[in-house]
């Protein structure tokens, strides 16, 4: 039920489905990030980033102010997170930015956390 | 923030995926103006980190104040104001926002200025100024800025005023105006 007071995907590309990255900015060296085939059970195709100080985003402007926002993704760490390497390899980072030029920011660690499959 | 296994695959190899999900609170005591979305690694294995369904969606049962209140003005020059509200109930006006049927460009020799005013407290509810490098464009939504906290309340019966000052003239907007219940 909660659901279903959210919003559609504020995002563009979301899923790669373009096969391309279309509708994403990119910071880094050319070629670490990208798209390949892949992902969870819809679409054909996924991200993927190799290397850190490489990210790609999206900025959207809003004229009227929700309660809250609600990020999701779906990831695949590159090392095996079962064999008990739990470092943070990447994070989903939602800004938030006002008027009097202050953020909030949601950081999302990338991780392991579930306790297995 | 909650993690989830989900099944998937990667260049046709079955693997598990892992699901983020998290929430941010926006602060309702400010001006709201844009959000960043942001995915990158913080640690390199020297091999790919994979993404896939970015999600970002806000809540839309408290998104919306209870009314727009949308007025056409007439191109004017010179200094000018009008009643463009009237309060029927105890309310505040939320955020205010223009459309103008041509691009306004800023200056910062006697620049446009546009007030919302509080007529019954005299008190100015939010400012617009053209100055050089803030223009509106025709057609689409400028924001009228932030609103002042106190200003921006209503007592039923009360007014506000739109006042435009600057020598340029101001060609013709839709104004409107977002209000709730206090």
């Amino acid at each position: 039920m909660t659901d279903t007071l959210y919003s559609k995907n504020q995002l563009t590309n979301p899923g790669a489905e373009t096969g391309d990255l279309t509708g994403w900015t990119t910071e880094g060296i050319v070629g670490n990030v990208g798209v390949t085939s892949g992902g969870p059970s819809t679409g054909t195709y996924c991200f993927f980033i190799k290397n850190s100080s490489t990210k790609m985003y999206q900025n959207k402007s809003y004229f009227t102010t929700p309660s809250d926002f609600v990020v999701e993704v779906d990831f695949l760490p590159s090392t095996d997170q079962d064999s008990g390497n739990f470092e943070i390899e990447g994070i989903v980072k939602l800004t938030l930015n006002y008027g009097d030029y202050t953020k909030d920011e949601l950081v999302v660690p990338l991780r392991d956390d579930s306790g297995g499959a | 923030m909650a993690i989830t296994w989900t099944t998937g695959e990667l260049q046709n190899l079955t693997v598990q995926w892992l699901h983020a999900k998290a929430t941010l609170n926006v602060n309702q005591q400010k001006e709201f103006l844009s959000a960043r979305f942001t995915a990158e690694l913080v640690r390199s294995t020297g091999l790919n980190t994979y993404f896939d369904n970015f999600s970002l969606t806000k809540n839309l049962a408290n998104d919306k104040t209870l009314g727009n209140y949308i007025i056409y003005m007439p191109i004017s020059a010179g200094t000018s104001e009008w009643p463009v509200f009237g309060a029927l109930t105890d309310c505040h006006i939320a955020k205010a926002h223009l459309v103008p049927q041509a691009d306004i460009i800023g200056t910062d020799s006697n620049p446009i200025q546009l007030i919302l005013r509080n007529v019954d407290t005299d008190t100015i509810i939010c400012t617009k100024t053209f100055v050089l490098g803030n223009n509106a464009t025709a057609y689409q939504v400028t924001s009228f800025g932030g609103v002042d906290d106190v200003a921006k309340e209503l007592y039923a019966g009360n007014g506000v005023r739109l006042e435009k000052s600057g020598t340029d003239d101001l060609p013709d907007i839709t104004l409107i105006i977002e209000w709730n219940l206090s």
